[in-house]
């Protein structure tokens, strides 16, 4: 392996595991206090994450919106903090709709939404109301900041596109390499047993399947503080599980022939249907069903709603990093592998 | 398998160094706090154990080698 490629692969990863963690996050909405309103005055507290309450206190403007046709203007009685203000609002006896919306603008952050569900209570619904008497307009675009976007939930743990997703990258790119030698294997004539066509085909699998595993743990860990679950049933995440039983069935195999050139052979075409069953199962099948992961279900895997230019200039580093990181623990597993072999042999 | 034995126990010692913090505040509000940037910290330190285990692993194969071959040699 050249030198520059490890010198790049070290320069990539220490950049993206940097800007990963140091890169702002973008103001946005976290909740508000109120669980159910009424007709009259609701006074309730206005949560932001990252937001400059204090510092735009006077641009300061809260709305309350109610299924998005009617908008009435809240009154800022106190601003608490940068994140945190204490409002009030006016509503009417009778309103449009029983969903309520929340937003916040100021000359600082722009305009910050929140969705959090509210009660109600006493309220007359007529569909055709429209008394609200407050203007609303939207900051958002004078005020986007370079900063990674801000997603209700998901909040900070969007860093960790940079760090569980580039796993499935080299997953693939291992397993392509697996693939490829798989076939050339197959293409060997017969009687030549010293085929390194089969040590690279198995090496890749083998640090391929690290790769699998630490994104599979990583995801847990992110699913069980996003989704609410160790372990919920999206189809990536199935597929996964079974991709990493057949990776694993593929050694239990070649564990299992103890003739070198029976074994080269019979695993290589193991390796062959196990990666068409992995294009199927991670890039083809989650197309086709609902899922939880972003950016599937019909849309490409890049759309523009799930990584933004803040996102995409750290995410792309960190891929191409951990694939050359991937591919650089992969040839120093071959040349480990090669020398056992040749240290059996001849020894 | 002695080695599989092995990793599995550092792998989890190295878990525990993660989660050590969170046992005095319980787990959900230690990973909750902050806007989730905990569990960035979690997914990255994962990350970071896991290869270094696997690298271990390589690391003790070369060793062997080396015994092996010291081991032939005199």
């Amino acid at each position: 392996m050249k030198n520059w490629i490890k010198i790049l692969c070290a320069a990539l990863l220490l950049y993206a595991a940097v800007f990963s963690l140091w890169h702002p996050m973008a103001p946005g909405g976290l909740a508000v206090s109120a669980t159910e309103f009424h007709p009259g005055r609701n006074e309730f507290e206005f949560f932001g994450y990252g937001t400059h309450f204090k510092e735009g206190e006077s641009s300061l403007k809260v709305y309350v919106s109610v299924d998005s046709s009617a908008v009435y203007c809240a009154e800022v009685l106190q601003v608490i903090d940068e994140s945190r203000a204490i409002v009030s609002v006016f509503l009417p006896d009778t309103i449009s709709s029983k969903r309520f919306g929340f937003a916040a603008n100021n000359n600082i952050d722009g305009t910050i939404i929140v969705d959090s569900p509210v009660g109600h209570k006493g309220f007359v619904f007529d569909p055709g109301t429209d008394n609200s008497e407050c203007r609303y307009s939207v900051l958002q675009e004078e005020f986007t900041r370079f900063g990674f976007p801000y997603q209700p939930i998901i909040i900070e743990s969007i860093r960790n596109l940079m760090w569980h997703v580039p796993m499935w990258f080299t997953m693939f790119v291992l397993m392509t390499i697996g693939f490829v030698f798989s076939i050339r294997t197959l293409g060997k004539p017969e009687g030549r047993v010293e085929s390194d066509f089969d040590l690279k085909a198995s090496s890749s699998a083998a640090v391929g399947l690290v790769f699998c595993v630490l994104g599979l743990i990583t995801g847990s860990l992110w699913a069980r503080f996003t989704w609410g679950d160790w372990w919920t049933n999206d189809p990536q995440l199935n597929g996964a599980m079974v991709v990493f039983l057949v990776y694993v069935a593929y050694f239990i195999l070649r564990s299992s022939t103890p003739d070198e050139e029976k074994r080269a052979r019979i695993s290589a075409i193991f390796n062959i249907f196990a990666f068409v069953l992995m294009v199927v199962l991670l890039m083809v099948m989650p197309r086709f069903t609902e899922g939880l992961h972003p950016g599937k279900s019909g849309n490409p895997a890049f759309s523009k709603y799930d990584l933004d230019s803040s996102l995409r200039s750290v995410f792309y580093p960190a891929c191409a990093g951990f694939i050359l990181l991937g591919y650089w623990i992969y040839s120093l597993h071959y040349r480990i592998q090669k020398l056992e072999q040749h240290n059996e042999n001849h020894g | 398998m002695k080695i599989m034995v092995k990793t599995g126990l550092m792998f989890i010692c190295l878990l525990m160094l993660v989660f050590a913090a969170s046992a005095q505040t319980g787990m959900e509000e230690y990973f909750y706090q902050s806007g989730k940037i905990k569990v960035v910290i979690g997914v990255a330190a994962i990350v970071l154990a896991g290869l270094l285990i696997y690298l271990w692993r390589l690391d003790n194969r070369v060793t062997r080698m080396e015994k092996q071959q010291k081991g032939g040699k005199s």
